[in-house]
């Protein structure tokens, strides 16, 4: 019977003597998603996780949670048992490929992979893997035994228990989410930057959000289809503080002030300014973005480098050079597709030119910011006026 | 912050009435009106005397009426169950421009198996045309369908006339009435005015949501397309929803209690606020027909270069709930908002079109309070247009 889980990590496992911190990151973050579906031990022995069922909790139960972590790279439903005679394991093994493949599973190739750790244990590792193999050959007669390049490889180890498994199921990959990396995230309603703050995520980066609000201008809906969308983010990256920044004052004055073709720059390059402070209040470290080049006026290299220029704080834009199409298949992946595109748009044209400016003049546009009123102090206003909203593994808190 | 609620046409707030009447319901008389115990018995009594209620204020035998899901689902059956019964008498069917889409996607869904649909003209104010009807009526016209009233603008459509001509034209062709809009606010008379089915809902008049009531004429048989347990008598099959039809005969029997008074009152409410309106504001105008016109309970306005959707988010600052005729980021405005459509609004004027909905329970402070939110916001947004458009 399936009654545990061996969690593989890959490229944490390679870390020198950092491994230990991550392993332990890992942990944390699994225990973290397990607690919410029931109780589980989580242990670490020799380069892998295994996680075990308590109380009537089951291991179905988590595989789907546990492909949300990142830094697991695959997951196996192991049999664990103590009798480790001959017999014993032969006869769990078999169980437990029926359970994995059927009770009359179609034709593969298969090799067994034994290990021990307990030298005194009457059979050598091939000695094990032989026996095994042919008693499975046995149960199976369509199976055939390939070493080389086998379908199925069954995975018999004896530590102070009996390990069985077989099937990886694939997990995410990247690296587990640390608080002591943190990035904030342009968030929009869009299809992108939920991907955008993702991939970040993946790489091992704790997220907060931002999201330019322009009441009356945009609707309540609008917002909390954003807070949606940075709630199915953290069900991966774990805790995002969401900050929902009042920008209509903003908004207006640019619009009073500034040529109409320059608003859209003005404003991103206000929403820079804006992130750049949030992020230094939430200690982060960049600024991460959904752009990618060409695909609106404010996604141009010279946009981008009129929008750069005002922070100092690395921005990355981890779709820059992505397809549309690429990007809804990963939102597709991630579950964001079918919020982002909830018909809740940005109502208001006010603020958009009909023919924006597609290659702004950094000059042109330093002028005509100094037309506006005390930027500096409506910055301020707006980062302190600012509605945060706390998420975390999916859950919107309070 | 204090309410002042003018969505009245989407949906209205239960009466504390209706709400006791349907937690008694609830409460007491849980069984199922089909169980032959004095449980079901019970159940059972609060069903009847809801279509009682109802049938009195239509002058209707209680025999005729059928509860259902709502409107839509009335119409639906009204539409398809005519279309259905007269298979081999014709494909022809009259409607009006800008119905509801209870009605119009129905009749979209026979357009494509190959009915022939036509509507009948109507003037600027979206009033139908008796001219247009008597010429376009045909011996293999099977049904006649339009609303009562029309829920965005209000207008009033002459049934009692419509029906004289239909049936002197063509006795065969059957009447549907959508008096969604019009149900326990104005005089409803499906028998004096040769209507063969009308569609009614009881949360547009502070009766419960999900919960409807289709005439349809005596003698006429249609078919259910919901079937099951044959509830009300096979024509809607489904356990009663005996809260709900209790809620709609408590909100019948109070809209009742002085038709006429209630109208009266709304139609004071609307003037008041149409006149505070005009008086503080330019460049607004009336969609459809004149304030003294239309149904009390509709206003529908123009402000000029003012997005109904910024308008309407503007007044929630101010506790007031409106209605946007149409959602910009829509690329099909016909479909977003048909009755503007049909008196011949372009896609910026629906873009700047807002209804007012009153019912009996708003006051006329309040729509002074209403006028002048509306003095403050509107200036102000139309300081902000999109400049080069």
């Amino acid at each position: 019977m399936h009654n545990g889980l061996l969690v593989k990590y890959g490229e944490i496992a390679i870390k020198g003597n950092n491994r230990h911190q991550f392993e332990n990151l890992l942990i944390r973050n699994i225990k973290e998603k397990l607690a919410k579906v029931g109780t589980y031990k989580v242990s670490k022995e020799q380069g892998r996780i295994f996680i075990e069922p308590e109380n009537g909790s089951s291991i179905d139960d988590i595989i789907a949670p546990l492909q949300k972590v990142f830094g697991i790279i695959g997951l196996c439903p192991a049999s664990v048992f103590t009798d480790d005679s001959m017999e014993s394991i032969c006869e769990q093994t078999i169980a437990h490929l029926k359970e994995d493949y059927g009770e009359n599973p179609a034709p593969v190739t298969f090799k067994v992979e034994a290990r021990r750790a307990n030298k005194k244990y009457p059979l050598n590792s091939l000695q094990i893997a032989a026996e095994v193999g042919s008693k499975i050959l046995e149960a199976f007669p369509n199976w055939s035994v390939d070493v080389h390049h086998p379908q199925v490889t069954v995975w018999t180890e004896l530590r102070n228990r009996v390990y069985v498994f077989s099937k990886v199921i694939p997990g995410l990959g990247g690296m587990p989410v640390s608080s002591h990396n943190k990035a904030a995230l342009l968030l929009s309603g869009g299809i992108d930057s939920p991907v955008a703050g993702w991939m970040i995520a993946k790489r091992g980066v704790e997220l907060c959000a931002i999201y330019f609000h322009a009441h009356p201008y945009t609707t309540d809906r609008a917002k909390d289809k954003v807070v949606e969308l940075a709630r199915r983010v953290s069900e991966y990256s774990g805790r995002i503080n969401l900050y929902v920044v009042p920008f209509t004052d903003i908004q207006l004055d640019i619009y009073d002030r500034c040529p109409q073709d320059q608003l859209t720059i003005i404003m991103r390059r206000i929403m820079m300014r804006i992130s750049e402070k949030i992020a230094e209040k939430e200690g982060a470290m960049a600024l991460i973005t959904g752009e990618n080049l060409g695909q609106v006026a404010s996604q141009t290299l010279q946009s981008m480098y009129c929008t750069n220029e005002v922070c100092t704080m690395p921005v990355y834009r981890p779709l820059i050079g992505f397809d549309k199409q690429e990007i809804v298949e990963i939102a597709q992946k991630i579950d964001t597709f079918e919020t982002s595109i909830l018909p809740y748009e940005d109502c208001c044209t006010i603020f958009v030119a009909k023919h924006p400016e597609t290659k702004p003049k950094l000059e042109s546009i330093k002028k005509s910011e100094t037309h506006l009123t005390d930027i500096e102090a409506a910055i301020e206003k707006a980062v302190n006026d600012s509605e945060i909203i706390k998420l975390r593994l999916g859950e919107v808190l309070e | 912050m204090q309410e002042i609620y003018l969505d009245n046409g989407a949906t209205t707030r239960p009466s504390d009435g209706v709400i006791a009447k349907m937690t008694e319901a609830m409460a007491q008389a849980y069984g199922n009106p089909s169980s032959l115990h004095r449980k079901g018995q019970q159940a059972e009594k609060y069903v009847e005397e809801a279509r009682k209620i109802i049938a009195q204020y239509l002058g209707v035998d209680p025999t005729t009426l059928y509860f259902t899901s709502g409107g839509t689902e009335c119409s639906n059956t009204a539409i398809l169950g005519a279309a259905q019964r007269n298979l081999r008498r014709g494909k022809h069917i009259l409607t009006v421009r800008g119905e509801h889409p209870a009605t119009s996607e129905p009749l979209k869904l026979l357009a494509s198996q190959g009915y022939e649909v036509e509507y009948v003209e109507n003037d600027e104010q979206g009033k139908v045309c008796l001219e247009s009807l008597k010429e376009k009526l045909r011996p293999d016209t099977i049904l006649v369908t339009c609303l009562h009233v029309n829920n965005e603008t209000g207008v009033i459509q002459p049934i009692e006339a419509m029906g004289k001509i239909i049936k002197e034209g063509n006795p065969e062709t059957l009447f549907h009435v959508d008096a969604v809009q019009s149900f326990a606010k104005l005089p409803v008379k499906p028998v004096e005015w040769k209507v063969d089915f009308l569609s009614s809902s009881a949360h547009k008049f502070h009766g419960p949501k999900g919960i409807g009531c289709l005439y349809i004429r005596r003698g006429l048989t249609v078919q259910p397309f919901i079937r099951g347990g044959g509830q009300e008598k096979k024509m809607r099959s489904g356990t009663e929803n005996v809260p709900g039809i209790a809620g709609m005969g408590q909100a019948v029997k109070e809209a009742m209690e002085d038709l006429q008074g209630h109208t009266q009152q709304v139609q004071h409410l609307k003037m008041h606020l149409y006149q505070q309106i005009i008086n503080k504001i330019p460049d607004v105008k009336v969609n459809g027909p004149t304030p003294e016109d239309g149904a009390a309970h509709v206003l529908n306005l123009q402000f000029l270069n003012v997005r109904s959707e910024v308008l309407l988010h503007s007044l929630e600052d101010y506790g007031i709930f409106i209605s946007s005729g149409s959602a910009c980021a829509s690329n099909k405005p016909e479909e977003k908002s048909p009755a503007l459509s049909a008196i011949g609004l372009n896609r910026n004027e629906m873009d700047q079109s807002v209804r007012f909905s009153f019912s009996r329970y708003n006051t006329m402070e309040e729509m002074d309070q209403t006028a002048e939110a509306l003095a403050k916001v509107v200036p102000m947004l139309r300081r902000y247009v999109r400049r080069n458009r």
